[in-house]
């Protein structure tokens, strides 16, 4: 047992630090603060090549696919150092933390050469497709249509929480192929690129200000054979599969919770009560709850380490205990952060303007509570795929 | 990083774990309980043969020579198996003895310690014992753990004589009722005995030639706090899985209660947590083997969420099982009544916490 860095982790640590600080400078946080919509995707196209040319994008995955065959805790120091240095959400992940990996255990040879390097470079970008208006939690019940004519499939149907369609290239999408079949037995998953037509994608606007997923309306899209993956009627392990490396992927936001922690320390160190004589973090009450809240975070960064030991390459069930915690402890930690800031002075302009970021990110929490499975289906999951409870 | 256990120390879990189903079985447990005997020698005999009393003991003592892991290993066994042993209190002792203690004192102690020939209490950790203006020493404490069958009782003494504030004499003490008041601590708790309010009567026994400085103190601290989280948590482990059965077993409203969301989401909750404490107290053994100036806060942190966790826990357990929870007839009232005494043996409920909100800058 080591819950230390080796030497090798060592120095591979410090020079992801050094290439972070090298690259990931002040001027390149306010040319990303200028950019929006699809000049927003180009920059960050631009920075996951870089990563990729680093050798810090898709660290762990095999060689032969664009990666380092390093082990899982190389990636996860990859992960802690960006969210130590406050970088920008990867919109990426989608892509190379849930598909791409799917597609390393599921896709055709030819559908690995085809799409797996311009993943992991940055070339392209991926959404999924699986939610739509009736079918959330439910997905296995899910109505969207695909039939086979003449050596073509046509989708018609409609998909909903699509995050990032707007401005990706591929959608990764579950359709139902037959109905005769057991629900979750007649589903198959298609690459659509999302160029096709027949395809409208309706921006969604979300409650903390951003319009960052969307409605889509497939009306008679035609897509060839080749863009089944893994078997017809065989979509529903690779969305099982997909999703378990999402709530692994998502379950990284616990190093971004030890780093929010930080952050909750300074603001609390540097902010003063309205009345102007103390100081948050000198507050009883502010230091039981902060204490409270980094105890959790040190959870979750303990927790990445030991099951990353644990499953290996293979995320199961226990990913369902990461994400739930990890997602459910942001929210928390985000409402404490407005808290402190509902005790400053907030006729103070300054002060008025951090209230405003913290207020957006508060909001943006309760989005992951939800996304990638509520918490109560991954308590559903915990309880009867690791504890064995009937369904 | 590689946050899991090597070959070796699987291979010593699975003895420690088959050394406790063979030799700690719920009806020894039982019985015990409506007993009078101190403790289960066999059990103790067993662990002895096995290297576990001697784990912090050096081998050229008859020790296993291993570290807390190791020892947090087997404590983890006996926390979830109720097992009527003073096996923390004798591990502390044993690490202090070989640290400070002069070769005689080693002699004289440690191989009869790692032979399970006697067993050990030890007071002052938190709240040190001291001097009054005659030198006499003096110092109250309760609840003590093994106070009325030690063969040992380890005092540890502030040393403000030499104007240092961080520095401790710790005392053998081998006639226990010479040198101090012994009245028993009363308790619910059956699964151990000798449970003891120990006051000095001014006699000090010997001191260990060597002294602890500050570090040396917060490592006995943490060493205390991270054994005991750890026999919380295998506790723990096992009133979850009891819940977990019965919830599998009984049927209300024609099917089994584990088929109803509030039973699933509760097991659910309290699986995430036991998870949580479980990367907690394997991070603090491990930082008293490895990295000691993290030790104190990662032992402190094991054990605010112990006594939070086991406690939520043990208490869930009876609330899944309904009214025959709430009878003896069933084992889950043996778990809660251990943790609410583990809750106030190594210091009192939320000095953890405190301690955590003292060094809430460093936590970060």
């Amino acid at each position: 047992m080591r819950l230390t860095d080796s030497t090798q982790e060592a120095e591979f640590r410090t020079y992801v630090r050094d290439w972070l600080a090298d690259n990931l400078t002040d001027q390149w946080r306010r040319d990303f603060g200028a950019t929006e919509g699809r000049e927003r995707i180009d920059f960050l196209k631009d920075w996951q090549g870089r990563l990729f040319d680093a050798g810090l994008a898709v660290r762990s995955w095999p060689a032969a696919f664009g990666g380092r065959d390093a082990p899982l805790a190389e990636s996860l120091i990859v992960f802690e150092e960006l969210a130590n240095a406050d970088a920008p959400p990867d919109v990426f992940r989608i892509g190379v933390r849930i598909i791409a990996p799917m597609i390393m255990e599921l896709a055709s040879e030819d559908q690995r050469t085809r799409f797996l390097p311009h993943i992991a470079e940055g070339l392209n970008l991926w959404s999924q497709g699986f939610s739509e208006p009736d079918n959330g939690s439910d997905l296995s019940a899910l109505t969207t249509r695909a039939i086979l004519k003449n050596g073509k499939y046509v989708i018609n149907g409609q998909k909903v929480w699509n995050t990032y369609g707007h401005l990706a290239d591929y959608c990764l999408l579950l359709a139902r192929t037959n109905t005769e079949a057991p629900p979750h037995k007649g589903l198959t998953a298609f690459i659509v690129p999302l160029s096709t037509r027949g395809i409208d994608i309706r921006p969604l606007r979300q409650i903390n200000g951003q319009q960052d997923f969307n409605e889509i309306f497939l009306d008679d899209v035609e897509v060839a054979e080749d863009a089944v993956v893994g078997e017809v009627d065989g979509g529903w392990i690779v969305a099982m599969t997909m999703l378990g490396f999402e709530r692994r992927g998502i379950s990284v936001l616990g190093f971004a919770c030890r780093r929010l922690f930080q952050r909750l320390i300074d603001v609390a160190r540097v902010t003063s009560t309205r009345d102007g004589k103390q100081r948050l973090i000198d507050l009883p009450g502010v230091r039981e709850k902060l204490t409270s809240v980094g105890i959790q975070a040190r959870i979750a960064v303990l927790n990445n380490h030991r099951f990353a030991a644990m499953s290996g390459g293979k995320p199961g069930a226990e990913t369902s205990m990461q994400k739930l915690h990890t997602t459910e402890l942001n929210k928390t930690m985000h409402a404490l952060a407005l808290d402190l800031m509902g005790k400053s002075d907030l006729t103070d302009p300054h002060a008025r303007s951090q209230f405003s970021e913290w207020e957006r990110d508060y909001l943006t929490s309760f989005g992951m509570t939800i996304a990638g499975g509520t918490s109560q289906i991954q308590r559903n999951i915990i309880s009867e795929r690791l504890l064995g409870l009937p369904r | 990083m590689q946050f899991s256990f090597t070959e070796d120390q699987q291979m010593i879990r699975d003895t420690a774990e088959s050394l406790v189903a063979r030799s700690c079985q719920m009806t020894e447990v039982r019985a015990f309980g409506d007993g009078q005997s101190d403790f289960v020698d066999a059990l103790w005999q067993d662990l002895a043969k096995a290297g576990f009393n001697g784990a912090l003991v050096a081998e050229s003592h008859g020790g296993s020579g291993l570290g807390m892991l190791e020892a947090g290993i087997a404590l983890e066994a006996l926390g979830g198996a109720l097992a009527p042993v003073p096996f923390l209190s004798t591990t502390a002792v044993a690490d202090l003895i070989g640290r400070l203690g002069s070769d005689e004192q080693k002699s004289r102690y440690l191989s009869k310690i790692a032979a399970g020939q006697i067993s050990a209490a030890i007071v002052g950790c938190p709240d040190p014992a001291h001097r009054d203006e005659n030198g006499a020493l003096r110092g109250q404490w309760a609840p003590v753990a093994n106070a009325e069958s030690a063969d040992l009782l380890l005092v540890v003494v502030a040393d403000t004589a030499t104007g240092d504030a961080d520095s401790y004499s710790v005392n053998v003490i081998e006639d226990i009722k010479d040198s101090c008041t012994v009245e028993t601590f009363d308790t619910m708790d059956r699964t151990r005995r000798g449970f003891g309010a120990i006051t000095l009567t001014g006699a000090a026994g010997v001191p260990l030639a060597g002294s602890l400085d500050g570090d040396g103190y917060a490592r006995l601290g943490a060493i205390l706090a991270a054994g005991s989280a750890v026999e919380m948590l295998g506790g723990a482990v096992q009133v979850l899985e009891m819940a977990k059965t019965y919830a599998m077993e009984r049927v209300q409203f024609g099917r089994p209660i584990g088929a109803f969301q509030a039973i699933k989401h509760m097991l659910a909750d309290q699986l995430v947590a036991l998870e949580g404490l479980r990367s907690l107290v394997w991070a603090a053994l491990w930082a008293i083997d490895n990295a000691p100036e993290e030790a104190p806060l990662a032992a402190a942190t094991a054990k605010a969420v112990a006594d939070q966790v086991a406690l939520q826990l043990a208490g869930e357990n009876i609330q899944i099982h309904g009214g025959i929870g709430f009878t003896a007839d069933i084992d889950a009232h043996l778990y809660v009544k251990r943790v609410q005494l583990d809750r106030l043996v190594w210091g009192p409920p939320g000095i953890h916490t405190d301690f955590l909100e003292a060094h809430l800058e460093e936590m970060a």
